[in-house]
């Protein structure tokens, strides 16, 4: 059976970009069942990725089958199994969230009672009952975005494009989505996952990539990714109870807020566990977390920069 | 999904952007009435009643080449602000399910006017056997017209603020400047075939004979030459909104 997703060579320079891709020769492949996470900065190419899969962007040059189809050249056998809820999307302004549910079922061909079973149950799952016949003009932001999540969730189809779909959501609103998404992997479905919530990643994702600047920079699980990174643990020390230059011969730190972070191999972080709790400093070691991970290697933050678009540089 | 799934699933469309929004906030049907009618009511106190026909016949046309505006707005907004046209490009409906279901939708808003016209013209002049399918043939010539353009320009458009610049311009050119609410024969006789060149003007004059107020002179081949000129503009748009317009993104 072909991958859900196989994209090989994937480039995409928008026009007027002056020759900065968006996507740089991307290659990989996503397997079916499976939740995929992309993570990268603002502009690293991940909804430029998303939207070629999802069939609503051409690519410049490359490669990418969808559920076995060429997605450039048969976008309409690709349409017909996937769904998408794309970044910054919010629902009509008027309707309840039942009648976005239901109607965007009946618009992807789902007959009346049917669409109105899934509505209900997929509302339900996302704990939408009680509010499910008010009208979203007077509902907040996070409720609106859960309403889209239902949307994609109802819509029975194969592939899932998730494009930051918790963005806006309280602790609690976000658990669960990530429940309904789990869950819709538990039905076999696959799901494409991009996040700035890299616990969300990778809480969620059985495989992650990581894009920097429209380029692949690693793939794999976690513990996959962990293996490629010089300091596989941290040690995160409450108070200042070591001077930087001692903590350096561990390996990297950095002083946060009122706390200390070192990143060092499984000896040091043993070490400098022992030799804190000696001084009577808080420590807390354990393996890196994705973020840890995405800070050592893209480098800064997750939100910098911005995707090139050819509104942005028209 | 068949061809009859298709025109099916049109239905949701029709509901979300016309049934639901209509009956939430009826005072968008304030909003599309409201220029048509105020030419309507201007004709009639600028000529003492006489010249109501020529208000009925325009705002006929300007209510329904309207649709077209509205249509190019609320698509600009579904795409850009929305990101509705994301879901929907990836989904199993077609772009052209969607323009239809659109364009259907925006009937909604529409069809009150068009109704209310169609009152006032009856009362007060004296249509043909054949007015009624003249005119609901031309307002649906004009409906495609309109949605065409509005698809077209739709896919263009970067920002919703873009559709508050050129709905006024295509408005002004399409339904206020040539003779939509007046006789073509006011323009003087070397420039009216410039008035033929305007669908929404030919669109008019096909009403205006139907409600029984064309001017007077109008040979068979003015008749022909109007029809084929709005049936011309309304192929031609809608195979440049079928080949042009950018359903998936370049």
């Amino acid at each position: 059976m072909p991958s859900a997703i196989a994209a090989r060579g994937l480039t995409k320079e928008y026009k007027g970009s002056h020759g900065r891709r968006a996507l740089d020769r991307v290659s990989l492949d996503v397997d079916r069942g499976e939740i995929f996470g992309l993570i990268g900065r603002n502009g690293a190419g991940k909804t430029t990725f998303l939207r070629i899969a999802g069939t609503q962007l051409l690519p410049t040059s490359g490669r990418i089958e969808v559920l076995g189809h060429d997605a450039v050249a048969h976008p309409n056998a690709v349409r017909d199994l996937v769904a998408v809820i794309p970044q910054e999307s919010r629902p009509f302004f008027y309707a309840t969230p039942f009648e976005h549910v239901y109607y965007y079922l009946r618009l992807r061909g789902v007959p009346s009672s049917e669409a109105r079973r899934r509505s209900l149950e997929t509302l339900d799952r996302l704990g939408l009952t009680k509010v499910k016949d008010l009208v979203l003009w007077k509902q907040s932001g996070g409720l609106r975005r859960r309403v889209l999540v239902a949307m994609v969730l109802a819509s029975g189809a194969e592939l899932l494009f998730l494009d930051e779909p918790t963005t806006g959501l309280d602790p609690l609103a976000r658990r669960d989505v990530w429940t309904a998404v789990e869950e819709a992997a538990k039905e076999g479905r696959t799901i494409l996952l991009t996040t700035h919530y890299l616990e969300e990643a990778q809480l969620l994702s059985q495989r992650i990539a990581i894009l920097n600047e429209g380029k692949l920079l690693a793939l794999g699980t976690l513990d996959e990714l962990v293996g490629r990174v010089r300091w596989p643990f941290r040690v995160a020390l409450t108070g200042r109870g070591f001077a930087l230059e001692e903590l350096a011969t561990f390996g990297e730190s950095a002083a946060i807020g009122d706390s200390q972070l070192v990143f060092t191999d499984q000896g040091g972080a043993e070490d400098l566990t022992r030799l804190a709790l000696a001084r009577g400093v808080r420590a807390v070691a354990g393996p890196v977390t994705l973020e840890d991970l995405f800070i050592q290697l893209v480098g800064g933050s997750v939100d910098e920069e911005s995707e090139p678009t050819e509104e942005a540089d028209a | 999904m068949t061809l009859r799934t298709q025109l099916r699933a049109s239905w949701g469309l029709i509901a979300l952007n016309g049934i639901i929004p209509v009956k939430r906030m009826p005072l968008y049907l304030v909003n599309t009435l409201g220029a048509p009618f105020s030419f309507l009511f201007f004709i009639y106190i600028v000529s003492q009643g006489r010249s109501v026909g020529y208000g009925v016949a325009g705002g006929l046309v300007l209510t329904t080449f309207s649709i077209g505006t509205s249509l190019q707005a609320d698509m600009t907004h579904f795409r850009v602000d929305l990101k509705l046209q994301d879901m929907v490009v990836a989904s199993p409906m077609r772009a052209w399910t969607y323009v239809l279901g659109m364009a259907l939708s925006e009937l909604a808003f529409a069809v009150p006017g068009i109704v209310a016209f169609l009152v006032v013209g009856y009362l007060t002049e004296a249509p043909g056997v054949l007015a009624l399918p003249v005119i609901l043939g031309t307002l649906l010539l004009i409906w495609a017209l309109g949605c065409s353009i509005g698809f077209f320009l739709a896919t263009y458009l970067r920002d919703i603020r873009e559709t508050f610049a050129i709905s006024p311009l295509i408005s002004l050119v399409l339904s206020v400047l040539p003779p939509v609410y007046y006789p073509i024969t006011a323009i003087p006789g070397g420039y009216q075939i410039l008035g033929y060149l305007a669908p929404t003007a030919d669109a008019s004059l096909l009403i205006q004979g139907a409600l029984g107020i064309a001017p007077p002179g109008l040979t068979a081949i003015d008749w022909l030459r109007a029809g084929a000129i709005l049936v011309g503009f309304t192929v031609a748009f809608i195979l440049l909104a079928l080949f042009k317009a950018q359903w998936r993104e370049k």
